[in-house]
């Protein structure tokens, strides 16, 4: 049975959880409301693929609400799911790096049939809807520029700027000494000023 | 002593003036300095870029393919885990009181033969404690602490020392870790 009186559109974060615990579905619903859009912003700048993103979003809430129970209220929610994001991205990040494409096909591959499907066909491809809307979300200078960072600098730059956390919150989201968290925003900044020095010439 | 005023700015500073905090004195040497001032201006203007960046939603029926796969388990309330509780223990008192109500020449027999042999019992086992305790080497030296009021007090206190000391101990080695997070209103 609900509390009495917790309408949870206005109600805090530990209070939907309070409700969540309860079993209440209505209580998951509004964490996935509150939060799709910028866990799905964070993967997807993260990994720049629309699809996989939404793979790893789907993830990532699947796993925070069915550990609902580990959730300590002293922490804030969103550092907590923020952490579970970054994690799965950059895990993701990791599995793709060890299987890229190369263009004689994917060392993993084993058929004939698998290694042509896995290299990269020059020339013939066309781009997807999907593709189509990637390029155009994520093709500007700017996005490039996050693109081209290191995945940790880009994460650490994203939650500070885009997402608005403290230095002492992503500290504590990506399980970093504070130092090195200031370091990685420092350097990342240095970064995307010369990647976009062009624009202010 | 280094000058404040000649020495370049630090990205701490930098991101302390992003934030409005920098040091006067700090201000200073930003005013004076144009490479400083480049830098500076080019951090606020990435931040301010970077601030407007806009959130994507994904695709439509996110949340149904989420809800889909998450369990939604209920937790049992602890009004409820009272009543089990009390439930276990006072239905079986209940069941016992009726069943003693219906039988008391049942009861009454059971009581004097079970009641005869476990005094004899009891008895039994006290005796054999009582000589145990009396053939101790330390049984004279604790039979002199009560015949001495000060020595008694003088181990009490000790002893209520030592416990609350260990206590204090065991508080200290089981604290939680503070959390390095500032508080920030959620």
């Amino acid at each position: 049975m609900a509390r009495p009186g917790v309408e949870l559109a206005t109600a805090s974060d530990q209070e939907v959880v309070l409700e969540a615990r309860d079993g209440r579905q209505a209580a998951y619903r509004e964490l996935v409301r509150r939060y799709e859009r910028p866990i799905f912003s964070l993967i997807y700048r993260m990994v720049r693929n629309r699809e996989q993103a939404e793979d790893l979003s789907q993830e990532t809430f699947v796993k925070a609400l069915n550990a609902i129970e580990s959730y300590r209220p002293e922490y804030k929610f969103s550092s907590w799911i923020f952490k579970i994001a970054n994690n799965v991205a950059i895990d993701h990040l990791r599995r793709r790096e060890l299987d890229t494409l190369s263009l004689d096909g994917s060392p993993h591959a084993l058929t004939p049939e698998a290694i042509q499907a896995s290299a990269l066909q020059l020339g013939d491809r066309q781009e997807t809807a999907l593709e189509e809307l990637e390029a155009k979300e994520l093709g500007g200078e700017i996005e490039r520029a996050i693109a081209g960072l290191r995945p940790e600098y880009r994460s650490c730059i994203l939650l500070r700027h885009v997402e608005g956390r403290p230095y002492e919150e992503i500290a504590e989201m990506l399980d970093l000494p504070l130092g090195t968290v200031k370091t990685y925003i420092h350097r990342a900044r240095g970064e995307l000023r010369q990647a976009l020095a062009h624009l202010r010439q | 002593m280094t000058d404040p005023i000649a020495t370049h700015l630090t990205p701490d500073e930098l991101d302390d003036w992003l934030a409005g905090s920098l040091a006067r004195n700090r201000e200073a040497h930003l005013h004076g300095c144009a490479d400083c001032r480049r830098l500076a201006d080019a951090d606020r203007a990435l931040a301010h870029l970077l601030g407007t960046l806009p959130l994507f939603s994904p695709a439509a029926g996110f949340g149904d393919r989420v809800m889909a796969r998450v369990e939604i388990r209920r937790r049992a309330r602890p009004v409820a885990i009272a009543a089990a509780l009390a439930a276990g223990l006072l239905l079986p008192m209940a069941a016992s009181v009726a069943w003693s109500l219906t039988n008391p020449d049942t009861l009454s027999q059971l009581l004097q033969g079970a009641g005869g042999e476990l005094g004899r019992m009891g008895l039994a086992t006290v005796r054999s404690l009582g000589s145990t305790l009396l053939a101790q080497p330390w049984y004279p030296w604790v039979r002199g602490l009560f015949e001495s009021p000060a020595r008694l007090g003088l181990v009490f206190g000790a002893t209520t020392v030592a416990y609350a000391g260990g206590v204090m101990v065991l508080r200290r080695l089981m604290a939680l870790p503070m959390p390095r997070v500032a508080h920030v209103q959620a």
